[in-house]
């Protein structure tokens, strides 16, 4: 018996080969293959007919008879899918030859049923009048019933198509995209969801116009939601509330243009195999979420969109990532409530303005902050940034009839998110105060809660305190920042585990605030205690800050009046990190800038002309919004133009880093452009434009004063000193010699490098010396002329111009 | 509930054992998703599909999610549910061609198919039951191909679909399908061979 089944079993594997390889090769194969064996052959000849007579009867695959829907004759098929066909059609009436889509629905629609949704399915659309849709033209029944549309022809090619064959960079990309998001936005407005949102659903015209089409057809087919959810929409672009087979909505379409958006920047899809049924699975149950954009991208996919795959995954890391992922938020409610919440929070991010996408994690939050704080660093001064563009904009500005609703809730969760707790009485506090709410109030109102809210869980309230810490440093409140995060140490320390990352990205945060508070001593202290701890440590997120902790020690240095070596030593050690961080391409524009400050500042031209070229060429390249550090290295540039006495360079660039800042100032100039002004007042100055530059340098000053404190001071400092220097132009002696002293004053007393301040006292003794004080202006170029010598060399510009200022004396 | 239905740590479990060969299992299981499909073939052989072809592939995703969701049913089981629904698909089937085929037989005008592939067999009528007969043949010969053939027939899962559930590439389920099928075909409606030169070669519409 066992035998007999062992026989069968091998003669049916025999049978199973002869047949395919009598289909793949021909039947003639077996003539010899059956030589031996007739009866084999008979078995074998008998399968093959059957199949040839249970296929034969399948539907045929090919030469379709086109058919004719009223005065329209089909002349190809454009496309066929899931939900029927769609043919290239013309009207052939005897009028112009007019070319059109026709679709139509497959399997018949027979029931009543469908008959009514078809008709009312037909009126949504034919109120869609979009230039970014194709067109209902027309449509009808053909005498058997079966219902068609008569659609504008698109012809292009699908989304990601039509980007990748033109190599388009993601900023393009994004542009495309907005206006995708634009058309979907205008359906759901007239209540109609798309439901199928996929490239092959947008259609690129060839002058460069996307196109949706297909619309409404899903939701034609939705009809029986039952069985054919999985049929009717397309897993990988679909939202899990789809694939579970619920109702899906607007954020059901809003997830599937985040699918879209993420394969458009990345090239990739969220969710690794998106074809694959275990993936829709696992979506569905919300078991997957999608990857980090930055850990997506491949070679290829940087070299389709003309950038470097660090410079790629660098973009994808930041608030463009954010935006992406708050799209494609499992839970509908997390998502942007509409297209066009996207949409906005996508031109935000391509203006460089604040996001409001969320960032996943505290994690994700000191990353973003540490970011902003290398931006700080490189800049090497006091300026709003980032979220501090909402210091002007009030969270409640413009068209808040219409958007009351949607922005209220972005702010509840805003703000619930913050605490982890849902509070109506916050938002209510917030409101009364009508609409100047401010970012500052948001803040202030949380500082003044935490205490009673979360004092009785130490964990929660050092975890918002620093949050507050951080927002109030983005808002260049530093010393309400320094407080926050003080009692946040105070706290942590004593529960801490000792060389805790989180402690020593802390110690990152103050050292920042410090630094930027003028008060160098304890930034450079706390820097030092961040390095010990976080040299230990491993991840990116550690070595991130690491990063920045190594710039914060230089540049507290400097500010400290250390040598230039001593500054110059963690900055490289912050290059080395940036290079293990993002390969070898690998400083980032930050880095540079830091570096090419410092070297500036010391003399150093060759040096700071090679950062500057490196860091301005690393920032061309970089699609999206350009940080602070970059309007730095312009402006660093232009001083570069300046320590080389070309003026009329100088100008040039001076303006061109004012004009690249300004677009994002929205009318209120922060300190930096306030800096980038005065620099500029300078260049024209000593152009011989004297009352422009004084000017310049009044009004500089007064916004200056507003500040307030020692950072104010030290602003002022800097500014008279090249006030001083145009009044010398001018030939007003007087003037110079008030401003100069005044300066110099200051930068001794703060412990300024020696060479910065012997070339400021050399000035003095020129100003002195012009106006015949030879006694006192004697020793100073003397003295400061050898300094500079010393440090410098003989053929520095810095001591050929000290040298020739000694000669003014008699 | 006329059925006792599993506790929903016992369908990993059951689902197991079932696929280790114990029958037992399948019918312990059988009532946690009998209701739903047998709604589906009620309605797919009263003709009351707007496909017209038997497609419970969606279905069973629902019912298996329900049940990921509801209860600790692991994943990992998911290819032994596709195949159990499929088996059970086939046995409503069957019994309903069994039981109510014959007399239903007369109120339609038209035969139903399961697929396209399978025209020649009504499915609402005996020759159910004899390609019920012939698959139980088979599965002595080559157990894997009758399981292609019921999720990609019973459930109406398409060669994709099937092929993704089964973890082989489509081309090889298109390959077991054609000739599992032949091998069926043959084996139910016989005949003699036909001459093959005056024949389209039907590799030419399945490209």
């Amino acid at each position: 018996m066992a035998q007999s089944g062992q026989v069968k079993a091998s003669r049916y594997r025999r049978l199973e080969d002869l047949f395919h390889a009598a289909l793949d090769q021909g039947p003639e194969y077996l003539d010899s293959a059956c030589a031996s064996d007739p009866a084999l052959r008979t078995e074998v000849d008998a399968l093959l007919a059957s199949y040839r007579s249970w296929s034969a009867s399948l539907p045929p695959a090919s030469t379709p008879v086109l058919p004719r829907f009223g005065a329209y004759q089909c002349d190809g098929i454009l496309g066929s899918g899931g939900m029927g066909t769609v043919y290239r059609a013309h009207r052939d009436d005897g009028q112009f030859r007019h070319e059109v889509a026709i679709k139509v629905l497959r399997g018949s629609l027979r029931s009543e049923w469908y008959r009514e949704r078809f008709l009312s399915e037909r009126q949504i659309l034919a109120r869609l009048n979009h230039s970014n849709i194709a067109r209902l033209l027309d449509g009808g029944m053909t005498g058997e019933g079966e219902p068609y549309l008569v659609m504008e022809l698109i012809e292009g090619e699908p989304l990601d198509v039509w980007c990748d064959v033109r190599r388009l960079p993601l900023d393009g990309r994004l542009a495309l995209f907005g206006q995708v998001l634009d058309a979907v936005d205008y359906a759901h407005r007239n209540l109609v969801v798309h439901r199928d949102l996929k490239p092959s659903n947008i259609l690129v015209t060839n002058e460069g116009r996307p196109k949706l089409v297909d619309f409404g057809t899903s939701k034609l087919v939705e009809a029986d939601a039952l069985t054919t959810s999985l049929h009717a929409v397309t897993p990988a672009y679909a939202s899990p509330e789809q694939l579970r087979g619920e109702p899906a909505g607007v954020a059901s379409d809003v997830f599937s243009t985040g699918v879209i958006l993420y394969q458009l920047m990345t090239g990739a899809a969220p969710y690794g195999d998106s074809k694959s049924i275990t993936s829709a699975l696992q979506r569905a149950s919300g078991e997957i979420t999608a990857a980090a954009p930055g850990t997506a991208v491949t070679a290829d996919a940087a070299q389709l969109r003309g950038v470097s795959l660090d410079r790629m995954r660098k973009v994808l890391t930041g608030d463009l990532a954010a935006i992406m992922l708050k799209a494609l938020e499992p839970e509908p409610a997390r998502r942007y409530a509409t297209a066009q919440a996207l949409a906005d929070d996508l031109t935000r991010y391509r203006e460089g303005r604040p996001v409001l996408a969320k960032p996943p994690s505290r994690l994700y939050r000191a990353a973003k902050f540490i970011r902003r704080n290398r931006v700080a660093v490189a800049v090497g001064t006091v300026f709003t940034m980032g979220l501090a563009a909402a210091t002007a904009v009030s969270l409640y500005q413009a068209n808040v009839a219409r958007q009351e609703a949607r922005r209220a809730g972005q702010i509840n969760t805003f703000l619930n998110d913050m605490l982890g707790a849902a509070d109506p009485s916050w938002y209510n506090s917030l409101r009364s105060k009508g609409a100047s709410v401010t970012l500052l109030d948001v803040v202030d109102e949380m500082r003044d809660r935490i205490g009673s809210y979360f004092g009785s869980d130490p964990v929660v309230e050092i975890r918002l305190r620093r949050t507050i810490g951080r927002m109030y440093a983005v808002l260049s409140k530093h010393a309400e920042a320094r407080a926050q995060l003080q009692i946040a140490l105070q706290k942590e320390l004593p529960v801490a585990r000792a060389n805790d990352p989180s402690l020593g990205m802390l110690y990152v945060d103050l050292a920042g605030v410090e630094y930027r508070n003028q008060q160098a001593t304890e930034a450079e202290r706390d820097a030092a205690s961040a390095i010990a701890i976080l040299e230990k440590a491993t991840g990116r997120q550690n070595r991130e800050a690491l990063m920045s902790a190594y710039n914060y020690l230089g540049v507290a240095r400097s500010q400290n009046g250390k040598t230039f070596a001593e500054q110059e030593e963690p900055m490289r050690r912050a290059l080395e990190i940036g290079r293990e961080l993002y390969g070898n391409e690998g400083p980032t524009p930050v880095n540079l800038s830091v570096l090419a400050t410092t070297n500036l500042k010391a003399g150093h031209f060759e040096e700071a002309e090679k950062y500057l070229a490196q860091g301005i060429a690393l920032g061309d390249a970089q699609p999206g919004p350009k940080g602070y550090e970059y309007v730095a290295l312009l402006r660093d540039r232009a001083r570069l133009c300046l320590e080389h006495k070309d003026l009329e360079c100088a100008a040039r660039r001076y303006q061109a880093a004012l004009d690249f800042i300004r677009p994002f100032e929205h009318g209120n100039d922060s300190v930096f452009t306030i800096n980038i002004r005065e620099w500029l007042a300078l260049t024209n100055g000593l152009r011989g434009n004297y009352a422009e530059a004084e000017r310049e340098f009044q009004t500089a000053r007064a916004q200056i004063a507003t500040i307030g404190g020692s950072t104010a001071e030290s602003y002022l400092a800097g500014l008279d000193e090249l006030r001083a220097q145009v009044y010398m132009a001018a030939g007003k002696f007087e003037l110079a010699e008030r401003e100069f002293r005044g300066s110099l004053k200051f930068y001794r007393e703060h412990r300024r490098d020696e060479v910065q301040n012997a070339v400021l006292a050399s000035r003095l003794g020129e100003s002195l010396a012009r106006r015949g004080k030879n006694t006192e202006a004697r020793p100073l170029l003397r003295d400061s002329y050898q300094t500079i010598l010393k440090a410098m060399g003989p053929d520095h510009i810095w001591t050929t111009d000290a040298r020739a200022r000694m000669e003014v004396l008699p | 509930m006329l059925h006792m239905v599993p506790g929903p740590a016992n369908i990993t479990q059951l689902l197991a054992e079932w696929r280790q060969g114990d029958a037992a299992a399948f019918e312990q299981l059988a009532p946690a998703v009998y209701d739903r499909l047998h709604a589906i073939a009620e309605s797919y052989l009263r003709g009351e599909r707007p496909t017209h072809t038997l497609q419970a592939t969606a279905l069973v995703n629902e019912l298996f999610l329900r049940l990921v969701k509801n209860s600790s049913v692991q994943y990992d089981s998911r290819e032994h549910f596709y195949a159990f629904a499929a088996k059970l698909m086939r046995r409503i089937l069957v019994d309903y061609a069994r039981k109510d085929g014959a007399q239903k037989r007369g109120e339609r005008p038209e035969a139903v198919m399961l697929a396209p592939e399978l025209a020649w067999v009504d499915a609402a009528s005996p020759e159910l039951l004899d390609l019920d007969q012939a698959l139980t043949e088979l599965a002595e010969l080559d157990p894997a191909k009758v399981r292609t053939l019921e999720i990609r027939f019973f459930l109406g899962a398409t060669s994709t679909e099937a092929a993704e559930l089964l973890g082989q590439s489509r081309a090889r389920v298109d390959r077991d399908v054609n000739f599992a099928l032949s091998w069926l075909h043959q084996r139910l409606k016989g005949g003699t061979p036909a001459r093959s030169s005056e024949q389209n070669s039907p590799d030419s519409r399945h490209s």
